[in-house]
């Protein structure tokens, strides 16, 4: 393990590290454009230059092993002039169009030039003309005046998606980005680019031009889109004047972790922010008044559903009780669910959801065919013991038939959230259906009661991938409209049913991971 | 999708490594020497020997001057630019070249016979100033030398016809 | 007095024919080392000939080959570095049209000494006839048991493939010249890893330059010790010198390293054309920084070079008379430059294009008094920084041209605060008539 000293620092790490990577953990920021920790090293922007004792020329810090007794200065008026110069050579021919540029304020190019940057400019020549707002796909648009060639994009296509979709074609000043001619830039993890595209040469055909990056607030949650659970961070406006009083999400990008995600998300999870703010958001309690859904307040939708419950437990017993929980809810959902239906309402129909879609898609990079992100969560938790659980198609087909008088359904069906052109598994019955979810769908016709949930990235909760890691996350903002986290449902419903539970048992420890021993 | 060269002969190519990518630039120097330039079509056919993206095909034919992208005419005129050259004269055998033919450097006659290209250093730096038509090369050339060469070269264009 | 020796069967009548070289005594050195040497003793001998490498680095030729880890189990390749395309050089064009035999000896020999089984010769894709002749000597020699299975029965095996260039400079720096052998673009590599242990196909590679391992049979022949005597201290044997611009008999001069380069010019190569002084000379190649008038009394070998600030390099003197317009000079050399430049890597993809537009606004009578510091400026910040050696060798010649010659890059001679005017429009030329 070499020791090494930067800036009169000294860490030890492992050997095969690079310079930078070492100098990352020392908390000390050498600028870079072509580095990226996800990527290759390409050596080529130069702008990492850094000076190494014993070594007459500066060095590359992405490219320079760490060895033993190695003494790296990053602050020396050598490495300053280096870096100075690197950004005049990118800077003659930038637009630098800042003002206009939608990368302005998360732009190292910006963020360098104004540290290290010769603020006057000695280029008397003309200006490099080239293309731009050329559209190289449904998601991306690029331009090529702000391209300072760092090639992160062209790797990432090969390296981690695996499909090598950008090439810099020509040489020379001429060298400039593109997809081969006539291809359109299509790839399900497209975004990356965006976000690793060190200037404003890259943008999101979704984000541009709707938000400057520093009205932004961020929160951290984690995509609730499949079950390899990427970590994401929010960007949302906490005052957004298009939706009036209340914030507004305008993105989700990836948020690095080495176990799950590196620094990677795919577009059906980065563009799913979309759903916090749909029309299709359901914003208010819902109650079947006549033929039609009618927003109520908490208070009357909670004693009507607890009514329903206690009558029908009353009626039938707890048979005529189905319970559904879609595997999009979290674990502390989950074991609230255990604590209020099961252990103390007795109800034995219950369902985890249906099963993985066979059709779904997967691959080697990121995206699971499970688009649901705690299956794994609640086969842990198991809400009755093993075996004795009703396989979900059973569940909605007794509900339909009649057999079961009453059926709560909780979270959002994960097929029917990605795609919804799906029909519903749950069909029309006679007795009472309430749903607890996010999103308006098809079923909500056959609902005597919505009530509405928050979003994942809405509500502290924890989600087990498909690897079995759990993961835990806090609430990134505030639930849309009058929507509450589940647990906060369940525990209104449980006060409505005079039903004890304890929400400090939510909290995840080992015992309360413990299947239930109750039968 | 076509088949631009013979089997037997792409099969020869990739013999020559142990990468099947490495045969791109033999691959492509066989598909211009048959077909003139490397088209659209030429790179996706190399992309789908090597089992590569058309996009790395493209990289190479635009990197190397050498590969061309369009039709030229039946003789390829390049005359050298670089320093031992132009200092004896290179530009004077352009000017007379572009005059004489009525094109521009990269363009070719509307007769489909000449096509003019500046290249650097031809290695024949003791021949200054060096201009090679098709494989032959000419050197030290004069403008009235070079009238000589062109009319012989457009007889033997207008006799093969 | 000139050492023949690389240039023995230059001018015979089908000298490039494997019969008119094995007259000569080809492949001699062939037979005896395969019959009894190890390759080990051939790097040593290699070694004790102090020859250099003689694409313009000139490092030490059996040092390198004793990079190449003995123990890797990944094959070993030797690839042929004919990809000559530094302007005023012309020395490997020669070899491979008049003796390709003697290049195809020195690399089945060198391939054994570093225990590789397959080697490639890198050529130019513009040298068609050298292309033909190496093409055909490759045949020749597989024909006659020098190449293929069991060369001469001693067990030891090697291919050699030929692998064309397609009009890139760059591809002449060695690992550009892997990528392009690899079927990619000409972009440099980062080092480490170097080629010796991660090179062509990821295995230990050496590149060799044509004329390096055109001394290696004769070197195995007379001894390392014959070759290192031939040449100066440090450097062994003669080089070949090609001899251009404005001079009565341009062409490639086999002297001896260390030759005085005034010598060069007058003796061998006839004297400036019409009797004129000379300006400068660029005695390496174009990258090598220039020399001025008052410097040419100097002796042409690797270190002699380097220590006034300029290279040996490539071995290409291009002579410059005087009435010769530097700037154009300079401009010339600097397109030629950023036109090669691979784009890649930041300081010399902005900084060669950047300079010729500065040198084309000067030539265009826009030039300001501060040019000629922001010339300097700009080559001093491209020198070094760059992924491989072409901002260094576009470095060099803004420095020298500029520094040296300084009038001729400023708005009006002799000022450096006088106003923009005096349009250079004289080209370089200054060739009689």
């Amino acid at each position: 393990m070499p020791t090494i000293e930067i800036d009169g620092k000294i860490i030890t790490v492992e050997s095969g590290l690079n310079v930078i990577q070492a100098a990352d953990r020392l908390g000390i920021h050498i600028p870079r454009f072509c580095y990226h920790p996800g990527l290759s090293a390409a050596g080529s922007c130069r702008m990492c230059m850094v000076e190494i004792e014993k070594i007459p020329k500066l060095q590359t810090a992405c490219t320079t092993p760490v060895h033993d007794g190695m003494v790296v200065r990053t602050d020396t008026e050598a490495v300053q002039d280096a870096r100075r110069s690197i950004l005049e050579y990118l800077l003659i021919n930038h637009p630098i169009d800042c003002p206009i540029c939608d990368k302005s304020g998360e732009c190292l190019l910006q963020d360098y030039y104004t540290d290290y940057a010769r603020y006057t400019s000695r280029f008397l020549e003309t200006r490099w003309r080239k293309r731009k707002v050329f559209i190289l796909g449904p998601t991306i648009v690029m331009d090529e005046e702000r391209c300072v060639l760092c090639s992160r994009c062209v790797r990432f296509f090969e390296e981690v998606s695996g499909v090598r979709r950008l090439g810099i074609f020509q040489r020379g000043a001429e060298a400039y980005l593109s997809t081969y001619p006539g291809e359109v830039l299509q790839d399900r993890y497209c975004g990356n680019i965006v976000d690793i595209c060190p200037v404003g040469a890259l943008t999101d055909r979704d984000f541009r031009f709707n938000q400057r990056v520093w009205m932004l607030k961020q929160g951290h949650s984690v995509c609730p889109y499949c079950a390899r659970g990427c970590n994401i961070i929010v960007d949302f406006n906490e005052k957004s004047d298009i939706q009036v009083n209340d914030r507004r999400v305008y993105r989700f990008r990836p948020r690095p972790n080495p176990m799950v995600n590196r620094y990677w998300m795919c577009d059906v999870g980065r563009y799913g922010y979309k759903h916090l703010d749909a029309a299709e958001r359901i914003r208010e309690p819902l109650l079947r008044e006549g033929k039609r859904l009618t927003p109520v307040g908490w208070d009357r939708v909670i004693k009507r559903a607890a009514l329903r419950i206690r009558e029908t437990l009353a009626s039938t017993g707890p048979k005529g009780v189905g319970v559904l929980v879609h595997p999009t809810v979290s674990c502390e959902t989950t074991l609230a669910v255990r604590e209020l239906f099961v252990e103390q309402l007795k109800i034995r129909n219950v369902s985890t959801g249906f099963p993985v879609d066979p059709a779904g898609f997967e691959d080697e990079v990121l995206i699971r065919r499970d688009s649901a992100p705690n299956r794994r969560g609640l086969e842990m938790i198991g809400l009755v013991p093993k075996g004795e659980e009703v396989p979900a198609e059973k569940l909605a087909a007794d509900w339909a038939e009649g057999r079961i008088q009453l059926l709560y359904v909780l979270g959002d069906d994960p097929v029917r959230f990605q795609h919804p052109e799906a029909p519903s598994p749950i069909r029309a019955g006679e007795g009472i259906l309430i749903l607890q979810k996010t999103t308006a769908g098809p079923e909500d016709e056959h609902a005597r009661m919505v009530l509405p949930a928050a979003m994942p990235a809405e509500e502290d909760g924890t989600f087990v991938n498909f690897e079995g890691r759990v993961q835990h996350f806090d609430a990134a903002l505030a639930p849309l409209g009058e929507a509450l986290p589940a647990c906060e449902i369940l525990q209104r419903l449980g006060e409505a049913l005079k039903v004890e539970i304890h929400p400090e048992c939510w909290r995840l420890g080992q015992e309360t991971w413990a299947p239930s021993s109750s039968s | 999708m076509q088949q631009i060269l013979p089997k037997k002969e792409v099969k020869k190519l990739l013999g020559r490594y142990p990468n099947k990518d490495a045969a791109l630039m033999p691959l492509l120097r066989a598909i211009q020497m048959k077909e003139g330039y490397i088209s659209k079509e030429a790179e996706q056919y190399a992309a789908a020997i090597l089992e590569l993206h058309p996009s790395r095909v493209r990289e190479v034919v635009a990197f190397y001057s050498m590969f061309r992208e369009k039709p030229e005419g039946k003789h390829l005129i390049l005359v050298c630019e670089s320093i031992s050259c132009a200092l004896l004269g290179s530009e004077t055998i352009l000017e007379h070249l572009k005059k004489r033919l009525g094109i521009g450097i990269g363009e070719t006659t509307a007769d489909q016979h000449f096509t003019l290209e500046t290249a650097e250093c031809l290695a024949c730096c003791d021949q200054a100033p060096a201009v090679m038509i098709n494989d032959e090369l000419f050197g030290p050339v004069t403008p009235e030398e070079l009238d000589r060469i062109l009319e012989e070269k457009q007889k033997a264009v207008d006799s093969g016809q | 007095m000139e050492k023949v020796v690389l240039t023995r069967n230059f001018g015979k009548p089908d000298s490039h024919t494997l019969a008119v070289y094995e007259a000569g005594g080809g492949y001699q050195s062939l037979r005896k080392v395969l019959a009894s040497w190890t390759p080990q003793q051939v790097v040593e001998e290699v070694k004790a000939s102090n020859l250099r490498g003689r694409g313009g680095a000139g490092f030490p030729t059996g040092i390198k080959w004793g990079f190449v880890p003995k123990d890797s189990p990944k094959p070993k390749y030797l690839c042929v570095n004919a990809d000559e395309g530094e302007p005023g050089t012309f020395k490997d064009r020669h070899i491979m049209e008049q003796d390709p035999h003697m290049m195809l000896e020195g690399t089945i020999l060198s391939a054994y000494a570093i225990g590789s089984q397959t080697a490639y010769i890198y050529i130019r894709g513009e040298f068609v006839l050298a292309g033909a002749r190496t093409e055909a000597a490759i045949a020749e020699a597989y024909a006659k048991g020098y190449l293929g299975e069991n060369i001469l029965d001693s067990g030891y095996s090697l291919d050699i493939h030929v692998h064309y260039g397609a009009g890139s400079y760059i591809c002449g720096e060695e690992t550009a010249l892997i990528e392009s052998i690899e079927g990619k673009k000409g972009w440099p590599r980062v080092k480490p890893p170097f080629p010796a242990v991660e090179g062509l196909f990821g295995c230990p590679t050496v590149v060799n330059n044509v004329e390096t391992l055109a001394n290696v049979p004769l070197i195995l022949e007379k001894g390392g010790a014959w070759f290192a005597g031939l040449g100066t201290e440090k450097s062994g044997g003669t080089k070949l010198f090609t001899i251009s611009g404005h001079v009565n008999r341009p062409g490639l001069y086999e002297l001896p390293m260390g030759i005085p380069l005034l010598e060069m010019i007058e003796k061998h190569a006839g004297g400036v054309t019409g009797g004129r002084k000379i300006k400068g000379v660029i005695p390496g190649g174009a990258s090598c920084p220039v020399l001025a008038a008052h410097e040419l009394d100097i002796k042409m070998d690797f270190d002699t070079l380097m220590a006034a600030g300029s290279m040996l390099g490539s071995g290409g003197v291009i002579v410059l008379a005087e009435g010769t317009s530097m700037l154009a000079t300079l401009l010339n050399l600097e397109r030629f430059f950023a036109h090669e430049s691979c784009g890649q890597c930041t300081p010399c993809r902005e900084g060669t294009r950047w300079i010729v537009q500065i040198l084309e606004r000067i030539e265009r009578g826009e030039g300001t008094a501060g040019d000629p510091d922001t010339l300097i400026d700009i080559a001093e910040h491209m020198a070094g920084r760059t992924v491989c050696p072409l901002g260094e060798a576009a470095a060099g010649p803004v420095k020298s041209f500029v520094s040296k010659f300084r009038d001729e890059f400023l708005p009006s001679p002799g000022s450096e605060t006088g106003p923009a005017g005096a349009a250079r429009h004289a080209r370089a030329g200054g060739q009689e008539g």
